[in-house]
């Protein structure tokens, strides 16, 4: 598990959000319109900032306006900045220490600025923290030796640098460089933040070989990744063929072909059949769990996962195996965010796994269910969220916890 | 019935907020009902509330059904009252002529409608309350309905029981 915790400000309508205590698996739930997309979205637009710059970043959220569209409705366009803080876990000096990025964007003369970029790690409660990147519109300092970080103050080289923009992240200009480990290894953090976003269409037909062995993020590759895990990893490839074959009816078999140009594809054979299926002819459902099965199973796993209502598509049996693989895909290290609509879902997760988003005047707040002395307490007692979820024991959240 | 009963307590007690000075919870039908009150009184460990059971007796014997649910809560230790609608929970609307007509303005009914003097005797309120309003669905109906129902003057009596029984258990707390 990597991120502990994550606070938004001034984006949309997550005016001040905190989700603290993150566990390997956190699953959101809320109606719809309370917020779950916006905080999916605050995903893709940190790895945006992070691909191109702020700029674009904001356009692609907020349309043509941008900033003024992104930020909180009510901030002060001038004043007021979008902030987004992260803070995770990375080793440095051998041990595993919690460190926080902070992210503050804000607008000037009309054009979009990073106000603030910090990196920092707080060296215990006596020592001062130690930062590693600290950025203001565009120059700022870095530190190259973060091994020493022990040091004080004075003995560590800082250097003074200065960004191609104020647009763009100090961690996406340093973290090419190898001596910035600390930025180096948040930017590839945040480059390996993997939103599976699965367009089973996209998913379907012949595709062109070599198009790389983990799903991408609307599953168009499918082929070419079911192909070489099937030949690199047969044995896995053989599992999830299992687990195919044991959940969805009329699926014994998947096979990924190779044509004689070389293009691939998969078919699906019933065991009722002879002659297997064109992916085309296969569900949606099928062609989903399918995608789902060889993102869970990648030999080299991204290390966090965000899954937008996985249960679209699926029929509400196979919701327990989903939960299921993304609950053994933490145990194997990875973290995930799913949101989700499913009551046969959340009866699989944990009390600790669930965060509510209710909205309050307009403005979304997030509860998560542990601190909900008549969810936990019910939970505890063997109820499950799914069916309480179901049943309306989660309403009025916010009136049972006191901040 | 959710819905409904969300609107009622809402205007009764415009004080308390849902789930925190009162709970709704709604279950599939009378075996998920009957399976999970045992569990969910047992292990209510959330205020002190007093758990009302409701139910539609829709086609039943309402004596039956009510020593049913009576002996089924009993085993909690916990405070409760058992109601059931006689026959449909639309014989409530179909009390409230006055609120039906608020909600459907082409609805020919009113207080006084002769057919439904007395509404709980009705085995068919839905479909009557269809026919009515030319709205045949249910949740529709309660969202707009349920806003503008009274107890003075609706001529069902489960109903005024119901909110008698809210009025007796809430005065109760204070």
């Amino acid at each position: 598990m990597v991120v502990e915790e994550i606070r938004i400000e001034n984006f949309k309508a997550l005016k001040n959000v905190r989700l603290s205590h993150i566990p390997p698996v956190s699953v959101f739930v809320g109606r719809n319109g309370t917020g779950k997309t916006t905080l999916f979205r605050v995903f893709a637009f940190l790895k945006e900032c992070l691909r191109t710059n702020v700029d674009v970043a904001l356009r692609q959220e907020g349309g043509r306006r941008g900033f003024s569209e992104v930020i909180t409705r009510g901030c002060d366009l001038e004043t007021d900045s979008i902030v987004l803080e992260i803070k995770f876990r990375l080793e440095i000096a051998g041990r595993e220490r919690l460190v926080t990025y902070q992210l503050d964007i804000g607008q000037e003369d009309g054009e979009a600025v990073v106000r603030r970029e910090i990196l920092r790690y707080k060296r215990g409660r006596h020592g001062s923290p130690f930062h590693f990147i600290d950025f203001r519109g565009g120059s700022g300092t870095a530190v190259s030796n973060e091994e020493d970080f022990n040091r004080p103050d004075e003995e560590l080289d800082r250097e003074e640098q200065k960004l191609s923009s104020p647009t763009t992240l100090a961690i996406k200009g340093l973290g090419q460089f190898e001596r910035f480990k600390a930025a180096k290894s948040f930017r590839q953090l945040i480059e390996n933040w993997h939103i599976s976003d699965i367009h089973i269409d996209a998913a379907r037909g012949v595709k062109p070989p070599d198009e790389g062995e983990h799903v991408s993020s609307r599953g168009e590759n499918l082929p070419s990744v079911a192909w070489r895990l099937h030949r690199k990893h047969p044995e896995i490839f053989k599992e999830i063929c299992q687990k195919m074959a044991e959940r969805v009816p009329g699926v014994e078999e998947v096979i990924a072909k190779e044509m004689d140009d070389g293009s691939l594809l998969i078919r699906y054979r019933d065991g009722a059949f002879e002659e297997s299926f064109l992916d085309f002819n296969v569900s949606d459902g099928t062609v989903k769990m399918f995608a789902y099965l060889l993102l869970l199973h990648d030999p080299k796993p991204h290390k966090i996962l965000c899954v937008e209502e996985p249960e679209n598509q699926l029929y509400p049996e196979l919701m327990v195996l989903l939960a299921e693989e993304f609950q053994d895909y933490a145990r194997r290290g990875g973290q995930v965010f799913i949101s989700t609509h499913s009551p046969e879902f959340l009866n699989a997760m944990k009390v600790k796994s669930i965060f509510l988003l209710e909205k309050e005047q307009g403005l979304t707040k997030v509860y998560r269910a542990v601190d909900d002395p008549l969810v936990s307490g019910l939970m505890e007692d063997g109820d499950k969220a799914g069916y309480l979820w179901d049943q309306g024991t989660f309403t009025g959240i916010g009136h049972r916890i006191s901040s | 019935m959710e819905v409904t009963l969300r609107e009622l307590l809402k205007r009764l007690h415009p004080e308390l907020q849902e789930g925190d000075g009162f709970f709704i919870q709604s279950f599939s039908g009378k075996s998920d009902l009957e399976k999970n009150i045992p569990k969910r009184m047992g292990n209510w460990s959330y205020g002190d509330p007093t758990f009302v059971i409701l139910r539609d007796a829709d086609g039943g014997d309402c004596k039956v059904i009510k020593e049913r649910l009576v002996n089924l809560a009993r085993a909690s230790g916990k405070p409760f009252r058992v109601r059931i609608v006689c026959q449909q929970l639309e014989s409530w609307f179909l009390g409230d002529g006055e609120a039906v007509k608020s909600a459907f303005p082409r609805a020919v009914i009113s207080n006084e409608t002769r057919k439904y003097r007395n509404p709980d005797l009705l085995s068919n309120a839905s479909d009557e309350l269809g026919l009515v309003t030319g709205d045949y669905s249910k949740v529709a109906r309660a969202r707009l309905i349920s806003p503008h129902l009274t107890e003075e003057g609706n001529r069902s009596g489960s109903f005024q029981v119901l909110c008698r029984t809210f009025r007796e258990l809430l005065v109760s707390r204070i």
